[in-house]
């Protein structure tokens, strides 16, 4: 979709530098009945009053303290700011901005009053400003925007990951502002994100990391996002209404309107999409802290679990994918009716057959729906071309209108735990263990964000996303601490396949581990390890899956520095009841070059949620490696905030 | 039948211009304009990054509206440009709710119409009994969409 941007800069063109010289010889200064020495009475005020420590300012300009302790804005861009040294000097940033509002300035749009709304209402409110003395502003755009979003209330708005792919797990939050209408789809949502255009990973991660990004504000139509979400990335949103008035729903389009066009830099971990929208609860309610209550990274869930915190949200809804609603009908038909769905989709089965069969309207009614929403599918991951959709949509929606309304009740989809309710996304666990007959204890850090064996509430089941896990060891036969494992990234992502949906399965990890290599020994290694397969729901309700793996090890212990071999892992996760959950794993690796070796390990863990931020695990494992045999055994408490 | 009122729906006379040079470019203005341009790359570390910037290369400005500009306009409504864009951009979930009788489309169409709360009901089953005279063939455009439905719901 094309969007129009509504705001252009002005063409400086000769005619304007015309109509400009013409302005200033014969239109006279705006007649305004000013007071003389007014606006030096009101920085005076301002200055005696030091508003520009008040809260209210700060938050409309994004000061804060640096690591060094001086007050100093989060954005970097020139164009956010009046004073040549605004950003770093608040005093002198409101000094100028209140000069701003008394230049006269006819352009439509121009004026500074137009630009920085929140800013004018503001100092307006705090120093009482006869707003009779200060020029009246033109700003037809702003006009024309506001009148169009008609700012009533806010929503903060949580996608959730992909089912498919953990990398999204972390989900992504935007803030809709609703108007008068009672639908939500014909609302404006608000958005942050990082304008890229590289297309290759490593470039894309490092900018990323490094701010090198810029991030921008955005606005669109809801429904343009709800169809990126929840039709094509199939993704579950959550809406979390906030308890703002409209007065303050008012003030937060203020201040987005003052962030148009202004650009910060992008840091992928804390300055980020979820960082960026807290500014804005903040302009509405600016008593609220939240852009400082943020830690090292800050995840969209976070943020909502802070938003949670501080009391201002006050409906939840869920807005379930239609890839969530394709599954729930999938799951009401029997394998013949999916597959004449299935069939449909692939046009190797007439729609208007449907109606022939020996089955209920009700049963007709969900193979054509599941039908409709397979072609969608199809159609966006262009298997089919626009024009075969267009058709084949089409003939299938004409026999579906043929069959009146579902039941009211037929498709509703059980709501799953809000993702405010997981767990926090940092964990520290102590374990106590014996491994080959001697007792261990054991710290494990984990910055992010979410293993398999942790209480899924909250989060997508069989998603497991771990950044700079650590586990420190202490005795297991030393007298000493040392690094069991150090898994830089870990990710897991175990998709059961179905009738009509069929992912792939897939996991990659990187870091150092204690193995025990040929000589019978343990050593710490470097390793790389990756693996594809496939995944299935099991009978009893959770996920079985087989992955085919390679393991790249590398030490000094290694003939060449280096060992490689291939393996494969059979496991299960399931849901035993709901607080205790249940991993088994069995995987085998053989090695060739390097090191000769055979590795079976087999591990069995148990997880046991107690709380929202704690959980117990019990942990159990049996390797054969080459023609030793290691057994282990762990409790763990695992505290997560 | 009982005619459904609708608010909004006043017969509007709209001369030629509106029509023209716009045969030739149907792109966007009928069924599919769902397609989502594929992501730029599919490797993991891209993966796992994009999540938290929501990155795209798309336009990062204010729109307040979408680009229906060369799509032909409805005739027997009033120029509503919140509307034709709604409808342009939700024209494929719009069908499948007419066809299935009811769901939030559907909702926001009768509401951005004008269609009185109490006739809601009535709106949805007339829109769904008559799908193939509003939905006419696969290159069907909003314009058409929109005026169709309006007749068959004031018929």
């Amino acid at each position: 979709m094309r969007l129009l941007p509504i705001t252009k800069a002005v063409p400086p063109s000769a005619l304007w530098y015309g109509v400009l010289l013409f302005a200033l010889i014969f239109i006279p200064a705006p007649a305004l009945s000013q007071e003389p020495g007014y606006v030096e009475k009101l920085v005076h005020e301002a200055k005696k009053r030091k508003l520009h420590e008040e809260r209210g300012w700060k938050a409309l300009l994004h000061y804060g303290k640096n690591f060094s302790g001086t007050e100093k804005s989060k954005i970097d861009d020139v164009k956010f700011f009046t004073s040549p040294d605004g950003r770093i000097n608040p005093e002198a940033e409101l000094e100028s901005t209140l000069k701003s509002f008394f230049a006269a300035e006819t352009r439509d749009n121009l004026s500074s009053a137009c630009r920085f709304p929140a800013r004018y209402a503001w100092l307006v409110e705090q120093l009482q400003i006869d707003v009779s003395q200060l020029p009246t502003p033109v700003c037809s755009e702003r006009d024309r925007v506001y009148e169009a979003i008609d700012p009533k209330s806010a929503v903060l708005v949580f996608p959730v990951g992909h089912i498919n792919s953990p990398a999204s797990m972390f989900g992504h939050t935007l803030i809709r502002i609703d108007g008068s209408s009672k639908s939500s789809l014909i609302s404006y949502a608000v958005n942050y994100s990082a304008e890229n255009t590289d297309s290759n990973g490593i470039a894309y991660a490092w900018k990323g990391l490094t701010g090198m990004y810029k991030g921008f504000y955005s606005l669109m139509p809801y429904y343009d996002k709800v169809r990126e979400y929840n039709n094509l990335e199939h993704r579950d949103m959550w809406e979390y209404r906030l308890k703002l008035t409209a007065p303050e729903a008012r003030r937060m389009l203020d201040h987005i309107w003052e962030l148009q066009h202004i650009e910060s830099s992008y840091y992928f971990l804390d300055e980020n999409c979820s960082y960026n929208l807290m500014f804005l609860i903040e302009a509405a309610r600016p008593e609220l802290h939240l852009t400082d209550k943020t830690g090292m990274f800050v995840l969209p869930s976070d943020t909502v679990r802070l938003v949670m915190d501080n009391g201002i949200v006050e409906e939840v809804t869920y807005r379930p994918s239609q890839g969530t609603k394709i599954r729930k009908i999938l799951g009401l038909l029997d394998q013949n009716g999916q597959n004449i769905a299935h069939d449909i989709s692939f046009e190797t089965y007439d729609p208007a057959l449907v109606k022939q069969l020996p089955a209920t309207t009700v049963e007709k009614i969900k193979i054509l729906d599941l039908a409709t929403g397979f072609v969608q599918f199809r159609y966006g991951r262009k298997e089919l071309e626009k024009d075969a959709y267009s058709r084949l949509y089409l003939k299938i929606l004409r026999e579906r209108s043929t069959l009146g309304a579902a039941p009211e009740e037929l498709y509703r989809v059980a709501e799953p735990a809000r993702p405010d309710t997981g767990h926090g996304s940092t964990k520290i666990a102590v374990a106590s263990g014996v491994r080959h007959g001697e007792l261990f204890g054991e710290l494990n850090i984990r910055p992010e964000f979410h293993a398999l064996l942790d209480p899924d509430q909250g989060y997508l089941p069989g998603a497991q996303i771990k950044f700079l896990d650590t586990a420190l060891r202490y005795g297991g036969g030393t007298e000493s601490v040392y690094i069991n494992s150090l898994h830089v990234i870990n990710i897991v992502s175990i998709s059961p396949r179905d009738t009509f949906f069929k992912p792939l399965s897939w996991k990659v990890n990187t870091g150092f581990d204690r193995e025990t290599l040929s000589d019978a020994r343990e050593h710490l290694i470097y390793r790389l390890n990756t693996g594809g397969g496939f995944a299935y729901t099991s009978p009893l309700g959770g996920i079985w899956y087989a992955l085919g793996e390679l393991d790249i090890n590398a030490g000094p212990e290694f003939r060449a520095g280096i060992t490689a071999g291939p393996g494969i892992s059979i496991g299960a996760a399931e849901q035993l009841s709901k607080h205790t959950k249940c991993l088994l794993n069995i995987s085998g690796y053989w090695y060739g070059l390097g090191d000769d070796r055979t590795a079976i390990k087999a591990y069995l863990g148990l997880n046991r949620q107690i709380s929202q931020h704690n959980s117990l695990s019990l942990e159990a494992s049996h390797e054969a490696v080459s023609s030793r045999q290691i057994s282990e055994i762990a409790l763990r408490w695992n505290h997560y905030y | 039948m009982k005619k459904v009122l609708l608010g909004l729906a006043l017969s509007v006379v709209v001369t030629g211009s509106a029509f023209a040079g716009q045969a030739q470019n149907n792109v966007g203005c009928g069924l599919g304009t769902m397609l989502w341009e594929g992501k730029a790359d599919n490797s993991i570390v891209f993966q796992v990054l994009q999540a938290t910037t929501n990155g795209t290369s798309a336009n990062q400005t204010f729109g307040i509206t979408s680009g229906t500009s060369n799509c032909q306009k409805p005739s027997r409504i009033a120029q509503n440009e919140k509307l034709i864009n709604f409808v342009q951009a939700n024209m494929d979930n719009l069908a499948q709710d007419i066809a299935m009788g009811k769901g939030e489309s559907l909702d926001t169409f009768a509401e951005m119409l004008g269609v009185a709360p109490g006739q809601n009901a009535a709106f949805n089953a007339k829109l769904q009994s008559n799908f193939g005279k509003i939905f006419t063939s696969e290159n069907v455009v909003l314009a058409e969409v929109i005026d169709n439905a309006v007749t068959v719901a004031n018929n």
